[in-house]
């Protein structure tokens, strides 16, 4: 079944695109941003600006105007107070961006300064936002004095989405006096939503047209709404269509980004080297405004050490805010608490010496265990085979046995010549959709129609990041109905053509709505030829009443589906400038249907590559003042394309299969867990802060040259 | 300035200021809707077109430069053999480029076999690289303007 | 004053169109820049525009573009030396091929910009430009180049290294680099390395006899215009027998390293391990064929 989009419909697509506007009377809108990272604004206000620049701030806003997601809020345009340095503050609107640019300086702004805040420090309770605590039995007498314990840590920075197109969004006031808005986004009727509230409308008063975002690694699911509520704040104002484009600068520093977290574990072991409990803390920074906050933190909760069962646990989420640009979802919500997991895992096999697919195996749950946690109950279905499958396609346990051997040989890797290798193994899982019963707070709607013409209608604004969901959806129907192809028709990308499906992200799109236009298909197959037609079928998301998740205690199956995959990755350390260059990585998955085999395959290995970029070297550096280095260019075009490593994907097919899952998160759930360990092997020395850049080795390197030197 | 240059083989005039930028031209003026701008540092390859021959970032070129030059958009393919032995070449290879890179990617691609139906691997590799977009793995663009390659030679009976 | 990020520069005044003049030979390019002393050579002019994300690009006030003058663009090569037109594109250097090209400055190519400006930008720029001499400063000074500078009236050799090094400004007034002549000489041992941030740039040549090594340079591009060229060192490396014993090279690497942190005080002590580390590993490979 071939699902692709043709080459040629991609290049003559037509949407429209807010950077390429041509409206008769269009203005430019350039936001005017905060200086101050945490002050209050005493007075905001314009001198000699030119005749045809308008400056808005937030009292043109209806009342009560926010940008909400459950319970995180963030102002539209703040009045009262800033809390980060380019925060919105107010917006210009004049006939070209040159001109706004150079507005900028007939603008003041008088803050009253408070304390900053840039980053929490450990155990920090003034900045606490939230905290998930899950906990099995009393730790105490399992960390008694006399106990051997070990302690793993491990640090990610602040990361950027790289998404291709700058956020953009044009604003106007149509002929029957409806907004107008167009923007890219993966949540068309949250756009809707915030631009109503912005501007003091009804949502039916506002019409939505969404450009399908592409690849964006979660980072158009929330922000879109706030420029587009701009956008429409200044036609509104102006009367004027309006346009904003965020240049490419401005978007790396302002978007929101995936939060930077530290983690630690404290184990305590038996005397014959068991496991016996561990204590778990995440602390996340989620900036001036952690959105999707509460999503990540029961998502890292679920995934504290990772599939592995231990006889005790306690596990403690919180997530901070303080003075930098706010966070959101990222490809990968749980991505540190695997990454976590395995470097630990790492950690106790190096302490007990023992072979790691044996100590990862003996740690999974058995089919007859019961388990104090119940959320892997599906681990030993997938994670064995997985596990035994990807050692033995890279030839894992050979080659870790010889540089485990190698490693305990040689002297710190700064004190020889030749390249050092080592070879990590990971396992994750992949949550599809909202964890527990957060799903069902989100509309996800989908309805199929078929017409008398023999046509068929898809009514959802559910967009996947490549053509091929939709390529499966239609052939789907085609097959189902008995109705040709091109028969088959997505009903457009708008709010008056689509239902309300939700956020398109965490793979949602291929689990859950792939699922309900099953479910409206089957129904309107079986009235098909009992009801006149058009019929007309709409199926929302329950979660199966077989599927238990107690949110008090945190127990059950917290997804409606999960995926699974096991990853080794090789890695060489160059003596001569400590920088890294992967070797290959292999990839195995359980991905339920597999609607497309190479496109599937290509997905995950093009995901892989980021994630090991991500793990090696990349990282935004959007300081606390909010600038980037200008010399050599931005960090983000940094990444080593000729260096791509060779990813070799393979999808362990399940004829049961019954629907697709998802797979869009797996590689960052587990790349940069066997990427760290790998890296630990062949630098000699336990990787703990990733990106881990060559500097960030050479500084760890010191350090324990000197602590050896110290202790002789 | 009044600037008189062929785009897509047609002779088109506009009015710029010489330092304005090709992309801004192209997607302002002409409405170029296969274009887009990205970084305005000539780095990413979202503003990729054929000018004068050679594959460039237009938006590294002020309009006093392209004065009575050529330029080719991929909208100078459409309709072209050459346009689908990229498109075979790319279904091949299961390589689906995203909606913002597919234009740069197809016009790279174009430039790179339309040179030299085998490129050498060590320029393709360099060349491969002007378009940063991250929806597909660099691996996979280069099977894709290999396999579009072998398209090519094999519509030109070369093989 | 409110920013809307750090690219805007707010208070910014209206520019004036730049003056653009575009000779067809050297003589008119040559003619130019004497009456318009004032006026920047414009060759690929990725360097030369202002990285700034609006709608145009910030052009000096007075340029003269060489695209021009055709035979600006001539590669030559002769037995002895490969003479590079200061209008020809690091993509056409490229494609003179890795067997003529010097393998240090080959390499090199590849790093100097994106690849989306090969096709545009130029070698001769490269050198011209102020700034870092991480890219193929470091190899042209290696391999003891030199450039050609006319004016009208007359013209005179420079070899990159004292060009680099020059405390006032690059060119004169009046005067243009039109050439760019680089030694074939035959160095067996040929590398460039840069640094995945950036900040380095490794150039280093040697050409080996029977048992020993006849010459060697080591220069190293940083962020700094100059380069780090201890010719000391070089001297005293040379005619020395293979292979260098261990503590030789690391008198070598140290010597290296102070001289880098009399160049760049502000040098990291990552930056002066990873100068020291390639020292090392260019002298100890030596002793590999």
């Amino acid at each position: 079944m071939t699902v692709n989009r043709p080459l040629r419909n991609l290049l003559r697509d037509k949407t429209s695109n807010p950077r390429t506007m041509q409206t008769a009377g269009l203005k430019q809108v350039l936001t005017v941003r905060s200086e101050r990272a945490h002050a209050r604004i005493i007075r905001l206000e314009a001198h000699d600006l030119p005749p045809d620049i308008v400056l808005i701030d937030a009292k043109s806003l209806a009342s009560g105007a926010e940008l909400a997601v459950e319970d995180d809020v963030m102002p539209i345009l703040a009045e009262d107070t800033v809390r980060y340095v380019g925060e919105p503050i107010g917006l210009l609107v004049g006939p070209d961006r040159d001109s706004l640019k150079e507005a900028l300086s007939c603008i003041r702004c008088t803050y009253e300064e408070y304390p900053a805040h840039f980053g929490p420090s450990r155990g920090d309770e003034e900045s606490l936002y939230h905290e998930v605590v899950r906990s099995s039995g009393d730790l105490t007498p399992l960390f008694a004095e006399d106990t051997d314990t070990l302690n793993t840590e491990i640090a990610t920075g602040l990361q950027e989405h790289f998404y291709a197109d700058p956020h953009s969004a044009f604003a106007r006031v149509a002929n029957d006096g409806r907004i107008e808005v167009t923007t890219a986004t993966q949540w068309l009727h949250h756009v809707q939503k915030t631009v109503a509230c912005a501007i003091g409308r009804p949502r039916s008063k506002v019409l939505v047209h969404g450009i399908e975002a592409g690849p964006t690694l979660e980072g158009k699911v929330w922000f879109p709404s706030l420029v587009a509520a701009h956008a429409a704040l200044a036609a509104s104002v102006t009367g004027s269509p309006c346009v904003i484009t965020y240049s490419r600068s401005e978007d790396l520093m302002t978007s929101p980004k995936r939060p930077p977290g530290w983690v630690r574990i404290r184990t305590a072991f038996s005397e014959d080297g068991s496991v016996r409990a561990a204590e778990v803390q995440m602390d996340l920074d989620g900036g001036a405004y952690p959105v999707f906050s509460r999503e990540t933190a029961q998502r890292l909760l679920v995934a504290a050490l990772g599939a592995y069962q231990i006889p005790a646990l306690r596990v403690v989420v919180r997530c901070h805010t303080t003075n930098t640009v706010p966070t959101g979802p990222f490809s990968g919500m749980d991505a540190l608490a695997w990454l976590a997991a395995e470097r630990w895992m790492s950690d106790v096999t190096t302490r007990n010496g023992t072979e790691p697919v044996e100590s990862r195996v003996r740690l999974l749950p058995k089919s007859d265990t019961h388990l104090m946690f119940d959320d892997f109950s599906d681990a030993h279905d997938h994670a064995v085979h997985l596990l035994e499958d990807v050692a033995a396609r890279s030839d894992f346990r050979r080659k870790h046995a010889a540089y485990e051997l190698q490693r305990k040989q040689r002297k710190p890797i700064v004190s020889y010549s030749q390249p050092a290798r080592g070879i990590g193994i990971s396992l994750s899982a992949q949550g599809s959709g909202f964890s527990g019963r957060r799903e069902e707070l989100y509309p996800s709607l989908v309805t199929l129609r078929l017409d008398q013409d023999g046509h068929a209608w898809v009514a959802t604004s559910a967009r996947a990041s490549t053509s091929v969901i939709h390529g499966y959806w239609t052939a789907r129907v085609s097959e189902v109905l008995g109705i040709d192809a091109d028969a088959v028709h997505i009903a457009g990308f708008d709010t008056d053509a689509a239902v309300d499906s939700g956020p398109s992200m965490i793979s949602r799109v291929s689990m859950i709505h792939t699922r309900l236009l099953e479910q409206c298909l089957q129904a309107v197959r079986k009235k098909r030829f009992q009801k006149p037609l058009p019929i007309e079928v709409t199926r929302s998301w329950r979660r199966p009443r077989k599927q238990t998740w107690d949110a008090e205690n945190r127990t059950g199956m917290p997804y409606p589906e999960r995926s699974w995959a096991a990853c080794v990755v090789e890695v060489e350390s160059d003596p001569v400038n400590l920088e890294t260059r992967v070797i290959s990585a292999h990839i195995v998955a359980y991905i339920g249907t597999i609607i497309d085999e190479k496109s599937a395959r290509n997905a995950l290995a093009t995901a892989a590559v980021h994630a090991i970029t991500w793990a090696g070297r990349e990282s935004a550096l959007v300081g606390p003042r909010a600038s980037l280095p200008r010399s050599g260019g931005p960090v983000w075009f940094s990444a080593p394309f000729r260096n791509e490593p060779p990813v070799k994907v393979v999808l362990v097919k399940d004829s049961s299969a019954a629907h697709p899952l998802g797979l869009g998160e797996l590689a960052f759930s587990c790349v940069p867990g066997a990427y760290a360990i790998a890296l630990s092997q062949a630098l000699g020395l336990p990787v703990e802060r990733l990106p881990s850049t060559a500097g960030n080795q050479y500084t760890a390197l010191q350090d324990l040259l000197r602590t050896e030197g110290e202790t002789g | 300035m009044r600037i008189r240059f062929t785009l897509n083989g047609k002779t088109v005039q506009v009015d710029a200021e010489p330092e304005t930028r090709l992309s801004e031209i192209l997607l302002h003026e002409l409405a170029v809707a296969s274009l887009r701008q990205d970084c305005s540092e000539g780095r990413c390859g979202s503003c990729l077109v054929i000018f004068e021959g050679m594959i460039v970032s237009s938006c590294m070129i002020p309009m006093f430069r392209v004065l009575g030059t050529e330029v080719t958009t991929v909208e100078g393919l459409f309709g072209s053999k050459d346009l689908r032995d990229i498109e075979r070449g790319f279904q091949r290879s299961g390589f689906e480029p995203c909606r913002y890179c597919a234009a740069p990617k197809t016009l790279l691609t174009h430039a790179i076999i339309s040179e030299n139906t085998s490129p050498r691997e060590e320029e393709l590799q360099v060349q491969a690289q002007a378009v940063r977009c991250r929806c597909t793995s660099y691996q996979h663009f280069l099977e894709a303007i290999r396999n579009a390659a072998k398209q090519r030679r094999s519509r030109s009976g070369d093989t | 004053m409110p920013q809307s990020n750090d690219v805007h520069e707010a208070g910014t005044r209206k520019r004036s169109t730049p003056k653009v003049y575009i000779p067809h030979s050297q003589n008119e390019l040559l003619q130019l820049l004497r009456r318009h002393p004032e006026s920047r050579i414009y060759a690929g002019g990725t360097a030369l525009s202002s990285l700034e994300e609006t709608g145009r690009l910030r052009l000096p006030s007075t340029i003269v573009a060489l695209y021009g003058v055709d035979d600006l663009r001539r590669i030559a090569r002769t037995d002895r030396y490969l003479e590079i037109g200061a209008n020809a594109t690091i993509r056409a250097v490229s494609r003179v091929g890795s067997n003529v090209i010097p393998g240090t400055l080959y390499d090199c190519l590849p790093h100097i910009v994106p690849p989306g400006l090969r096709t545009v930008a130029t070698l001769v720029g490269n050198v011209c430009v102020p700034g870092t001499s991480t890219t193929s400063i470091a190899p042209l000074i290696a391999l003891g180049s030199s450039l050609e500078i006319r004016r009208v009236g007359g013209n005179k050799w420079m070899t990159v290294q004292r060009f680099r090094s020059g405390e006032n400004a690059l060119l004169q007034p009046g005067e243009v680099v039109t050439r760019l002549r680089i030694p074939l000489a035959p160095w067996d041992a040929q590398v460039y390395r840069t640094s995945e941030d950036g900040r380095i740039g490794f150039a280093a040549i040697a050409r080996r006899t029977k048992g020993g090594v006849d010459a060697v340079r080591i220069v190293i591009g940083t962020r700094l215009p100059e380069v780090i060229h201890n010719r000391e060192l070089d001297a005293e490396l040379t005619g020395r027998k293979l292979p260098l014993p261990e503590r030789d090279i690391a008198a070598a690497a140290e010597r290296m390293r102070n001289t880098a942190r009399e160049h760049d005080p502000g040098f990291s002590n990552f930056d002066l391990y990873r100068i020291e580390s390639l020292v090392s590993w260019f002298l100890r490979s030596l002793t590999r064929r």
